[in-house]
């Protein structure tokens, strides 16, 4: 008895002794961000963690505990704590795929140095425009240049084409992003995460990423055992167009899958003008609609995953197909004839294009530990577009061909991507991450005319990129790339034009010199770039960021080697085989400052390129038939600055008043010429004004938002040779949009207009502008989500 | 802090300054101004024959050299079947008509071209063409004015209407 008295006393007493273990630590995010106010639960506490993710726990006995930590939007981590002595632990929160998907975030990532804007499928649904890029026009900096009113394509800052790199899935989108007349293939209804990075994007996404990235994640993971879908159907009166999308996904314990489907079809678009000015002729719009601009698109995505604590496998294959037509009036010479009404508004005939683009991704990661993750991509993508137009003679001896007689133009690219990164997280304070990419692309051609030669093409780009978390309010981070890139170009030979040109009694050099429109061309090129940057929270409400690295851009086959008529553009557009890869420096600087009501961001920038490529009137007419004047590859030092400034106050919690003002100025600084030239397709000043009021809920209505916005452009008088100068313009919108609630079934529906005055605006970075044709008349769309 | 602070407001204003101080280059986006007196729309004009050809010219930089191109439209929508009869009345065999030719202007401001150096071949397939001419001025701006034309059979042109100057015709540069 009395030894057991004393056992009990010195148990006790040990246990007394034992209570002065403490358990401390920092939860944050796998970049080292700080997450304030998650709960933590050890043994019988609860409790959350403070501004600087901190937290402690009330003294704990030696033992075994089992200790919970969760925060919203982030995976529930459960760890085992052995408690031998004082501890003190680092932790991380992976950032939740499923529960993301329905919050809207569209404010600036707080988590990387780089100048990052984020946009939620939901925000993309709802602001719906037509199509992605269009869509993506909310976001500060973001343009879109339209072709018609179902495709576009877009800008950046004033760059575009070749100059901004889409990626989907971590596998960079390749089609023909170099034409004009040429949209983005892809579907905005199936994304469900899109990044928009501006400035330095070379680091991570190499060639291409002079004007930024616009970063597409399909990859979310639905939760285990959850099955949902949502289903959209859309209207839109300007070109009457109906548009309808259904999405599954489904998980089980460990594999999971997705199946979206998108189809839309419109007609003719409408126009507030009676008739164009084209070329000394007045082509009439008939009923106010631009004929032949009707067209239709079919996008197919399915997705399959694996996924358990340590190893992950996504395989994604999706197909885009888009067939839309062009404005007779304006391929070519004007046409008053062909712009007749025919009666039927959702027709597609000559000229058109076509367009499929098939992709197939597989992205396997493991992640043996929170601290160490390797991902492995790999990527087909198969791009066949079409330009057909009535055979049309441009050489008095070309006769018709047999099959596809009125295929014009058509390029088939097929791109291989393979791509490995590791990244490592030292402690809690460096990152490090590595990637080795691999690009294999392979182009032919087709059809009666002439544009672009047959290609090939072998990149190899290899990067490393070091994060430093300072403390909670700094980091730092730089990177290095070297890459490498071969292209091999095909020559080719036109015999008809040969023919042609003697008949025409050119001599035998001149027919022999024009005849050959693409020689031999094996060109190697390799660069080599740095970036490093960082970001400071001033203080609770001011945030810093700046970033400097330099950019490049390996010249595009088309650049090397075109060699033929663009009839949409209507100029005789040639290569240059002496181009060496684009470079540039690029400074991006950001100051924001938030309190819970107000907010506001101004983003300066400059670009500087020793070598910008461009398309430069030569002055000297092409001999070919129906060419003009030849427009020629050319390098020139330029320089492109500007800011973005955007601001947003809400008012008793109802009442938001927001604005994004841009403005952009770029030159050529030295051509070769008298005067330094503006670059063209450059985005005027513009600003867009948006306020809107929540109202209460009433009856069905759940949540009823009305707004009313407002976007204005600067008058563009900057131009480069053969443009015109863009007036300014106005135009104003109104919408309202709520959740209908009918029993279990909550469709959120939306009503929107835009350009209500129908007013004719003309869009200086629309392939129509050179043609005078303005952008759509006023429109009404209706929208209907429902969730299932 | 204070040293973040200067350099944050040194670099925008550095920037402003730069966007807003850097004065326009004295660059010259003006295209030439086109009047093309003759051939009118659709002219008939015939086979064999020269072309009245007569434009005035003129641009605020300097002019650079203007083309004519000529080439047929049989494919285009706009000639459903009535000028066929042409194509088989003509008894020798036709040829479609084309013509491609630049001439400089020499850096004059203005100018009158007036010539009749395009001839039509007398086998010249009728029917209808494009007849397009494009003026470049030193700066490589370009404007185009085109014109559709017929080519007919000889006799069924419009007849006298430009044999009234054909005094100055060396007018090209």
């Amino acid at each position: 008895m009395r030894n057991l008295c004393i056992w009990m006393i010195l148990l006790c007493s040990f246990g007394v002794l034992a209570q002065d273990f403490t358990l401390k630590g920092r939860v944050s995010d796998y970049h080292g961000e700080a997450l304030i106010g998650a709960t933590i639960t050890v043994g019988n506490q609860a409790f959350m963690t403070d501004l600087k993710g901190r937290f402690q726990a009330k003294p704990l006995e030696k033992g075994t505990y089992q200790l919970v930590v969760s925060f919203l939007g982030y995976e529930t981590l459960t760890q085992t704590v052995n408690l031998q002595a004082d501890q003190e632990l680092d932790l991380h929160l992976k950032a939740s795929s499923t529960l993301l998907d329905q919050v809207v975030v569209s404010s600036q990532a707080k988590h990387s140095v780089q100048h990052v804007d984020k946009v939620s499928n939901q925000h993309l649904v709802d602001k719906f425009a037509g199509s992605l890029a269009k869509t993506l026009e909310s976001v500060a900096g973001v343009n879109a240049m339209d072709i018609g009113a179902g495709a576009s394509k877009p800008v950046i800052r004033g760059l575009g084409f070749n100059r901004v790199a889409v990626a989907e899935n971590g596998a960079k989108q390749e089609g023909q992003q170099w034409g004009a007349d040429h949209g983005l293939e892809i579907d905005a209804f199936s994304t469900e995460e899109v990044e928009v990075i501006k400035g330095v994007g070379a680091i991570e996404y190499g060639s291409d990423a002079i004007g930024g990235v616009i970063k597409i994640n399909n990859e979310k993971v639905p939760q285990v055992h959850s099955f949902d879908g949502k289903a959209l159907v859309y209207g839109k009166s300007v070109n009457d167009a109906i548009g309808a999308s259904v999405q599954i996904k489904q998980r089980g314990e460990r594999f999971f899958y997705k199946l979206k489907v998108t189809g839309q079809d419109y007609a003719d678009y409408r126009v507030p003008i009676k008739q164009i000015d084209y070329l000394n002729t007045i082509i009439p719009i008939e009923g106010g609609r631009m004929k032949n601009t009707a067209g239709n698109n079919v996008a197919l995505y399915g997705q399959i995953g694996y996924v358990d604590a340590k190893f992950k496998n996504i395989l994604s294959i999706s197909n885009v197909y888009d067939k839309s037509g062009f404005f007779p009036g304006a391929h070519g010479i004007p046409n008053i004839a062909t712009v007749q009404d025919d009666g039927n508004h959702r027709n597609v005939e000559l000229p058109n294009q076509s367009v499929n683009h098939f992709k197939l991704t597989n992205t396997a990661t493991w992640e043996w530990n929170a601290n160490q993750k390797l991902s492995v991509l790999l990527a087909f993508q198969n791009n066949k577009r079409q330009e057909n137009s009535l055979f049309h003679s441009h050489f008095s001896n070309q006769t018709p061909p047999v099959n596809n007689p009125n295929l014009e133009l058509e390029f088939v690219l097929n791109t291989f991507d393979a791509a490995v990164k590791y990244e490592h997280l030292f402690s809690n304070d460096h990152k490090v991450t590595v990637g080795l990419q691999q690009n294999y692309q392979n182009n032919t051609i087709g059809g009666y005319g002439f544009l672009l030669p047959k290609f090939n093409k072998m990149g190899v780009g290899a990067f490393g990129m070091y994060e430093y978390f300072v403390n909670e309010r700094l980091t730092w981070e730089a990177g290095v790339r070297a890459d490498y890139a071969s292209i091999h170009v095909k020559p080719f030979y036109d015999g008809i034009l040969y023919d042609y040109l003697i008949d025409k009694g050119q001599s035998v050099d001149i027919a022999t010199n024009y005849a050959q429109r693409s020689v031999k061309q094996d060109r190697d090129f390799s660069s080599f770039n740095a970036m490093i940057g960082a970001k400071y929270d001033w203080s609770e409400r001011v945030n810093i960021g700046a970033t400097i690295g330099t950019n490049f851009r390996f010249p595009t086959a088309i650049e090397l080697a075109s060699n033929g008529v663009h009839h949409g553009a209507f100029r005789h557009e040639k290569g240059n085989p002496d181009l060496d890869p684009e470079k540039g420096i690029a400074l991006d600087f950001r100051v924001t400052y938030e309190t819970s009501t107000f907010s506001t961001t101004i983003s300066p920038y400059a670009y500087y390129f020793t070598n910008y490529i461009f398309l430069k009137p030569s002055g000297t007419f092409s001999i070919l038939p129906d060419s003009g004047q030849i427009y020629e590859y050319t390098q020139s030092k330029a320089l492109i600055t500007g800011f973005e400034w955007k601001a947003e106050q809400r008012l008793w919690d109802r009442l938001t008043i927001e604005g994004v003002f841009e403005f952009i100025y770029n030159k050529q600084v030295d051509n070769g010429k008298k005067g330094n030239y503006p670059l063209p397709f450059s985005t005027p000043a513009n600003f867009f004004g948006q306020v809107s009021y929540t109202l209460e809920d009433w009856k069905v209505f759940k949540q009823p938002e009305v707004f009313v916005n407002g976007k204005w452009y600067a008058e563009q008088k900057r131009i480069a040779q053969g443009e015109e100068i863009t007036p300014s313009s106005q135009s104003y919108g109104f919408g309202l949009s709520s959740t209908i609630q009918l029993g279990k079934v909550a469709a959120k529906t939306s009503l929107t207009a835009t350009n209500i005055f129908d007013t004719k605006i003309l869009n200086h970075m629309s392939f129509y502008r050179p043609l005078g044709i303005p952008e759509l008349g006023r429109s009404i769309q209706l929208m209907i989500q429902i969730p299932f | 802090m204070k040293k973040i602070q200067y350099l944050a407001i040194v670099s925008i204003v550095s920037l402003f300054a730069f966007t807003s101080c850097s004065s326009d280059d004295n660059t010259d986006t003006q295209k030439p101004v086109v009047d093309l007196v003759a051939p009118k729309d659709n002219a008939r004009l015939e086979a064999g024959k020269d072309i009245h050809f007569d434009m005035i010219v003129s641009d605020n930089e300097g002019l650079g050299s203007y083309n004519v191109d000529i080439h047929n439209n049989f494919n285009g929508h706009d000639h459903s079947g009535e000028n066929h009869t042409h194509a088989l009345l003509a008894v020798v065999e036709t040829k479609p008509f084309a013509y491609n030719n630049t001439w400089d202007l020499g850096g004059v401001k203005n100018d009158q071209i007036h010539h009749h150096e395009i001839v039509i071949a007398a086998n010249a397939t009728p029917g209808k063409y494009h007849f397009v001419v494009k003026v470049l001025d030193k700066a490589g701006n370009q404007t185009m004015v085109f014109r559709n034309i017929e080519i007919v059979p000889s006799g069924e042109g419009d007849g006298g209407d430009h044999d009234h100057d054909h005094d100055d015709h060396n007018h090209a540069h």
